[in-house]
C-alpha cells in the first residue's frame, strides 16, 4: 500500500496510505506534485503542512478514515445541494466526533478542512458553528463567539433601523 | 495575546465564514449582520438570491405537508409533547449557552382533533410564554375537523413576542371559513412579525384579517387561491395594505389570467415575486409573457427575482406553431438576477422570442420541469447535454448558471438536478 507523511506545523509526522489521503483536494494535489517532480516513482511523498497542528491534523485525519468510504462532494458544489448533504450525512459519529470539542477547536477545524479542502468535515464543523448562532440575539453571539461590535456610533443605529422589524427588544 | 492557540471566530477568512452563514436562516442572518462589522461585510457580499427565503421556495401548496416533514421544527400536538419538551429542556447543560430548546427558532401547531385541542388549547399559550421567547418562527394548522383552533389563534400569537414568520396551513373545504361576520377578537401587536404565508384552501377572509392588522409591517406576503373565492378583485386591496412587501409569491387556481384584475400597485418595491398558477389549459409559454408585461412589469426597476411556475397538470400538449400568440415588448430588468420559468419553454418556439437581452443582469437561469418531464423527457445524461447546449446556444446572455429542476421538491433527488455553469461549458459549441 502506497503511504504518504504529513508533517503537522509542530513536526509531528502521520503516516497515512494515499489513498485516504487523496480524499483531502490539498493533499491529493500535494502527492501529484510530488510524483511529478520525483525521479524515483516508489518514493514516499512527505508533505509539510505549516499551518495545522499535530492535535488538528490528526482528528482532520480521524475523521477522513471514518467517511473513507463516502462519495467524495465536489468542493464547488451547488449551495443548496451542499446543505442538503450536510443535513443528510451528519451521522451519529459525527456527532460523537464533534461534541468534545469547545468552539476554539472547531474554529481551528474549520480552517484545517478548508486548507486541506475536505469538503464534508467543513459541512458538519460549519453547521455546528451555525447551531450556535441559531436562536441567539446578538448580545449572546458576540459573548459566544468573543467578537466586539465594532461598528461606529450611528452606523450600528442605522443597521438597527432598517432591521427592525427582525430584531429582538 | 496569552493562549495562542485558541482561535476564534475572527480567525475565519471571508469565505468560510460565508459557508458558515449560508446554513443559516435569512431572519438569522439579518440578526448576524449587526453583530460587527466584518460579519456584515460578508453578509452583504452574499447574492440576493440567496437569501431568499428557502420556505417561498420549497413550499408548494399541495406539498405543505411533504415540506412540513422536511422541516425542523418543534411539535405541539398533544400532553405528551409539553412533558417531553420540559424533560429535553432539564436534560440540558446550564453552561449551555444555546439554549434554544426549539428546534430551528421554530414551533408547530397542529391539532388534528377535537381531544387533542381541548387536553391542550388552554395551557399552551401560557405555556409558550414561559418558554417561547426565542421562537421566531409558527406553523399552524386548521384542520376542518378541529374549527375551534381559529379561534385559538390570537392568543397563541399572543404568547410568541418574538414572533418573525407565521404560516398557516389551512385544511378544509372552501366554504367552511367563509363567514363575513367571523372576526377576531383582538390580534396582538407583534413588534416583529414580518413574513406571513397563508396555505391550502378558502383562506380569503383569514388573509384579510391578518393583513388588515399586519399588512404595513410584513415584508413577505404568500398565500393560495382558488376561484371560488373570487379574490382577484381583491388583489390591490389586500396588497395595498402591505406597502413594504419585499416577496410576494401568488398560487393562482384555475383562472384564465385577466390582466386588468391583478395588476398590483406599482408603488411597491417588490424584489422577489414569485407565481404559481394551477391547473391552466392554456399555453403556458404565453402566460410567460403575460406574467412578465402585467405583473412583473410595474416593479421591472426594482425586482431581483422572477419565479414562475405556469406547468399544466397536464404537460403533454404541443403549442400549435400556427397559432402562436404574438409575444409583447418586454419592459427592461436591470437588476433581474434569477428567472425560473417552465422547463416547456425550452422546447417551444417561442423561446428564440424570450427578450433575455432586457435582463442585463441575469446571471442564473432555472427551468422547472413537471414530474412526467422529468420522468419521460430528461431520461439520460446525453438528452441533458443536448437540452444545455441548445439552451445555450439560442440564448446568447451573460447567465453564468443554467439548471433543470423538478417542481415537485424533493431533497432527496436534489443532486440528480443538474446545474452548468458557464465555466464548464463545453468549448466545441
Amino acid at each position: 500500500m502506497a503511504l504518504v507523511r504529513v508533517i503537522s506545523s509542530d513536526g509531528a509526522a502521520f503516516l497515512v496510505s494515499q489513498r485516504l489521503a487523496k480524499r483531502s483536494g490539498k493533499l491529493k494535489t500535494e502527492i501529484e506534485t510530488f510524483r511529478k517532480s520525483s525521479d524515483n516513482s516508489e518514493a514516499q511523498p512527505e508533505i509539510r503542512i505549516v499551518t495545522i497542528r499535530a492535535e488538528i491534523l490528526r482528528l482532520v485525519l480521524q475523521w477522513l478514515q471514518q467517511h473513507q468510504n463516502d462519495p467524495v462532494l465536489p468542493a464547488n458544489q451547488n449551495e443548496q445541494d451542499g446543505r442538503g448533504d450536510a443535513e443528510m450525512g451528519q451521522s451519529q459519529w459525527d456527532r460523537d466526533f464533534l461534541a468534545p470539542m469547545d468552539l476554539g477547536i472547531v474554529m481551528e477545524l474549520i480552517l484545517a478542512a478548508n486548507h486541506l479542502e475536505v469538503k464534508g468535515l467543513l459541512d458538519i464543523t460549519c453547521k455546528l458553528v451555525e447551531s450556535k448562532i441559531t436562536g441567539r440575539t446578538v448580545d449572546e453571539i458576540r459573548t459566544a463567539f468573543k467578537l466586539k461590535s465594532d461598528f461606529k456610533g450611528n452606523e450600528e443605529e442605522q443597521t438597527r433601523l432598517e432591521n427592525r422589524w427582525c430584531v429582538e427588544n | 495575546m496569552g493562549d495562542q492557540d485558541y482561535r476564534g471566530v475572527a480567525d475565519l477568512p471571508p469565505e468560510v465564514l460565508e459557508h458558515v452563514f449560508s446554513f443559516l436562516h435569512p431572519s438569522e442572518k439579518r440578526i448576524c449582520r449587526n453583530v460587527c462589522t466584518s460579519w456584515a461585510r460578508v453578509l452583504d457580499n452574499i447574492p440576493p438570491t440567496q437569501n431568499w427565503n428557502p420556505w417561498f421556495l420549497k413550499q408548494h401548496t399541495g406539498e405543505a405537508m411533504l415540506t412540513f416533514r422536511h422541516t425542523p421544527g418543534t411539535l405541539f400536538q398533544s400532553k405528551e409533547d409539553i412533558s417531553n419538551f420540559l424533560l429535553d429542556v432539564e436534560q440540558r447543560p446550564p453552561e449551555d449557552l444555546h439554549s434554544n430548546p426549539f428546534i430551528n427558532s421554530t414551533l408547530i401547531i397542529n391539532w388534528r382533533s377535537e381531544s387533542e385541542y381541548f387536553a391542550l388549547h388552554q395551557e399552551l399559550p401560557a405555556f409558550i410564554k414561559q418558554h417561547g421567547n426565542r421562537v421566531r418562527k409558527l406553523l399552524y394548522f386548521l384542520h376542518e375537523s378541529v374549527p375551534q383552533s381559529l379561534e385559538s389563534i390570537p392568543q397563541i400569537l399572543q404568547s410568541i413576542s418574538n414572533l418573525h414568520s407565521l404560516i398557516i396551513y389551512c385544511d378544509y373545504s372552501n366554504n367552511w371559513l367563509i363567514k363575513r361576520s367571523f372576526r377576531f377578537p383582538e390580534l396582538p401587536q407583534l413588534k416583529q412579525f414580518c413574513e406571513l404565508e397563508i396555505m391550502g384552501k378558502g383562506n380569503l377572509l383569514l388573509l384579510k384579517l391578518l393583513v388588515t392588522q399586519y399588512g404595513s409591517q410584513l415584508r413577505s406576503l404568500s398565500w393560495f387561491e382558488v376561484k371560488s373565492d373570487g379574490i382577484s378583485k381583491d388583489w390591490r386591496f389586500i396588497v395595498a395594505l402591505c406597502p413594504n412587501l419585499v416577496n410576494l409569491k401568488m398560487t393562482h387556481e384555475d383562472g384564465i389570467l385577466q390582466p386588468n384584475l391583478i395588476d398590483l400597485p406599482a408603488t411597491l418595491a417588490l424584489k422577489r415575486l414569485s407565481y404559481k398558477l394551477l391547473y391552466k389549459t392554456y399555453y403556458r409559454e404565453y402566460e410567460f409573457n403575460n406574467v412578465m408585461t402585467v405583473i412583473a412589469a410595474p416593479f421591472a426597476a426594482t425586482v431581483e427575482m422572477i419565479w414562475l411556475d405556469l406547468d399544466l397538470a397536464n404537460s403533454n400538449e404541443n403549442v400549435n406553431p400556427t397559432f402562436l400568440p404574438i409575444m409583447n415588448d418586454l419592459p427592461d430588468f436591470p437588476i433581474l438576477e434569477e428567472l425560473v420559468i417552465p422547463y416547456s419553454l425550452v422546447k417551444s418556439p417561442l423561446l428564440p422570442q424570450m427578450q433575455v437581452e432586457k435582463m442585463r443582469n441575469l446571471r442564473k437561469l432555472m427551468f422547472l420541469d413537471t414530474k412526467e418531464e422529468f420522468q419521460n423527457r430528461l431520461v439520460g445524461p446525453e438528452e441533458l447535454r443536448e437540452t444545455f447546449e441548445l439552451l445555450w446556444s439560442q440564448l446568447s446572455l451573460s447567465v453564468e448558471e443554467i439548471s433543470i429542476r423538478s417542481r415537485q421538491y424533493k431533497p432527496k433527488l436534489k443532486r440528480y438536478y443538474p446545474v452548468y455553469h458557464k465555466s464548464s461549458r463545453p468549448n466545441h459549441l
